[in-house]
Order: structure tokens, then C-alpha cells, then sequence
């Protein structure tokens, strides 16, 4: 029970540390700069965008139709 | 080979080997190609991950979704060699954030009441996918990493979400065009925007690195907490992130939300690639403020 009870805390720390770094990025003057803008520049290279799409149409088949 | 690019100054940019970009048959921008041999270029980091997890998804039992990551690994690394056809780009019309949330909720709604693991789900999830990989395909190359300043990515910053940065981007290369020209700016002030593009430069690298050793982290605890877990003996013991969230997928109302977030970040990442939702990126073609 405590095994799980720290892989499950974990989890929410890793959550919980990419809100924070998000969030220090918005902060002005940050050293960061938001992961969405990130995104967008990271993007518009075809192979990380398909790399991307790819992982994020995965997310959706694992959790919804993988049994 | 070289290209021209027009910034937002209104100035012509020529982009030559040493930006790593350049024009295809079609004039849109091929990464890599003539800037290194086509097998230094198949070596992407990019292809070597998607392998990797094609090989990890064999182990974990799964061959179908193992041949798919392979397979799109070894055509990621072959579009990077410029082995590939440059398909004629296009940019496509799509959804802000407020009408993709819109639509991220009814398509949920919709997913949500299919029967789970469903013959239909399945086959809607397919079409996704594979509209996805063909959007993702079709979407026109702009450039990136140390080419970021040139006027293709002020133009491509046109996303809602981009809105703090891009003021600093257009005044980075309004100087650069101006430092280029060598008409207003003197010595000093060309200067003084290069190294004010080098910082931005630095803080893109800087966030890339953090969210990578952050990316990295994750997939290696989850990899442990697999393993340790030996499914499916000890999975209540170590339960990896697809055992915790699967009561929440089980309840409609459960998948609700997790499906409108799923939607709303592919939306987000199909509008993010082309840097808008498609009229704005045509508008700043047309030279349109």
C-alpha cells in the first residue's frame, strides 16, 4: 500500500512541477518562455509534428479503445 | 542552395546552407536536405524516440502499435534525409481556442456514450489518427532552431497563445531587417539586437532542455513503475498511469473530460504547426499586419 501510495504522489508531483514550470515561464522576465509558445516553433518542423501528433493520437487509443 | 524569405519589415531575407533550410521543388522549406549527408540526417533524435517506443511497445505485448511507431520512425528519419517527395503543402482553415473547445465538447460527448473498446471507437479513432498524421504532413515547414528569427516565425506567432512573445519577435526583427539593410541603425543598435535575439534564442534552448530532462523523467518512472509492477501481479502495488486513470475511462462521465482535453490539445497542436489558425498565417502572406 505504500508503494502505491508514492508512485501516486509522485505522479501528482510531476504534474504539479509542469504547472510550475509553466507557470514560471509566464512570469515576466522569466528565463523560460511558455511551452505553448515553444510548441508553436518546435511545430512547425514536420518531423517533431508528426512525432507529436502521433504520441498525442496514442494518448487517445491507449486509454480509450486498448483493452 | 538558397531561399528568399520575406520578414515582416518587408525585407528579403536569403536563407542559405548555414540556416539549415531550404526550398523544395514546391518553394516550401525542407529541413536539412543539402545541408548534410542524407544518413547524418536519417539520425534523428526525433525518429530514434519514436523507434525506441515502437520497440518498447513489442516488449509490453502490443505488435500493432509497435509496427506503427517503428514504422513512422523509419519515414520520420527518411523525410529527414530527404529521401521522401515533398508533398505540396497546404495550410489548413481551422478552429480558435473558444470554437475548439466548442467542438472538443460535442465530440466527446459523442465518443463518450460509444460502448468502450467498441467496434465504432475504434474505427473513429482510426480515422483520427490518420487524419491527424495526414494534416500533420500536408502542414507547410517553417523554420525553427537558430533560423527562428527569420520573418517566417514572426509570421507563424500569430496563435492565441503567442500573443506576449510576439511583440518582442517583431521588434527583434524589424532591428534585424534594419541592422541588415544597414539603413537607420547604427553599429550599436544592430548589435544590441543581435544579442537581444541570442537571449531569446538562449531562453528557447533553456525551456526545450527543462522540458525535455522533465519529459525524460516521466517516461523513466513510468518504465520503472512497469516494470516493477510485472503485469498484471502487482499492478495495485505499482500502478503505472494508464491503471490509475482506467476507472475514470471506464464512466462515461469519467471519459468526458479527459476526452475534451484530448481533443483540445490535438486541435491545439494542429493549429500550432502551421503558427495560427490558417487565415491569419494567409493574411500575413498577403503582407496584411
Amino acid at each position: 500500500m505504500i508503494s502505491r501510495l508514492v508512485v501516486i504522489s509522485i505522479f501528482a508531483a510531476f504534474g504539479l512541477t509542469a504547472v510550475a514550470i509553466d507557470a514560471m515561464a509566464h512570469r515576466s522576465g522569466s528565463r523560460l518562455v511558455p511551452v505553448a509558445v515553444l510548441l508553436q516553433t518546435a511545430l512547425g518542423r514536420r518531423t517533431v509534428r508528426i512525432a507529436a501528433l502521433l504520441v498525442w493520437w496514442w494518448l487517445g487509443w491507449h486509454f480509450l479503445v486498448e483493452p | 542552395m538558397t531561399r528568399v524569405g520575406r520578414c515582416r519589415g518587408g525585407h528579403d531575407r536569403v536563407m542559405g546552407a548555414d540556416d539549415g533550410w531550404v526550398s523544395s521543388a514546391g518553394g516550401q522549406p525542407v529541413e536539412g536536405r543539402g545541408t548534410r549527408s542524407g544518413l547524418r540526417a536519417a539520425a534523428s533524435p526525433v525518429a530514434a524516440v519514436l523507434i525506441l517506443a515502437g520497440v518498447f511497445h513489442f516488449y509490453r505485448g502490443v505488435p500493432g502499435e509497435g509496427v506503427l511507431f517503428v514504422a513512422i520512425g523509419l519515414g520520420v528519419a527518411a523525410d529527414a534525409a530527404g529521401w521522401l517527395p515533398s508533398p505540396r503543402s497546404r495550410v489548413f482553415p481551422l478552429p480558435g481556442p473558444a470554437v475548439s473547445f466548442a467542438v472538443a465538447v460535442v465530440g466527446a460527448g459523442a465518443l463518450a456514450m460509444l460502448t468502450p473498446h467498441g467496434a465504432v471507437e475504434t474505427v473513429v479513432l482510426v480515422v483520427i489518427g490518420v487524419a491527424a498524421i495526414v494534416i500533420g504532413w500536408l502542414q507547410p515547414v517553417r523554420p525553427g532552431g537558430r533560423s527562428q528569427f527569420s520573418g517566417e516565425l514572426s509570421s507563424g506567432l500569430t496563435g492565441e497563445f503567442s500573443t506576449e512573445l510576439k511583440p518582442e519577435f517583431t521588434e527583434y526583427v524589424d532591428s534585424f531587417a534594419a541592422a541588415e539593410r544597414g539603413s537607420s541603425s547604427s553599429d550599436a543598435s544592430a548589435g544590441k539586437a543581435l544579442d537581444y535575439g541570442a537571449g531569446t534564442a538562449q531562453r528557447y534552448q533553456r525551456t526545450a532542455v527543462v522540458w525535455c530532462c522533465f519529459g525524460i523523467a516521466v517516461c523513466l518512472f513510468e518504465l520503472a513503475v512497469y516494470l516493477l509492477s510485472d503485469p498484471p501481479l502487482r499492478e495495485f502495488q505499482y500502478p503505472t498511469l494508464s491503471t490509475l486513470l482506467e476507472p475514470m475511462v471506464a464512466a462515461p462521465v469519467g471519459r468526458l473530460p479527459l476526452l475534451v482535453g484530448w481533443i483540445v490539445l490535438g486541435l491545439a497542436l494542429v493549429r500550432w504547426s502551421q503558427g495560427g489558425t490558417g487565415r491569419s498565417v494567409d493574411s500575413h502572406r498577403d503582407g496584411a499586419p
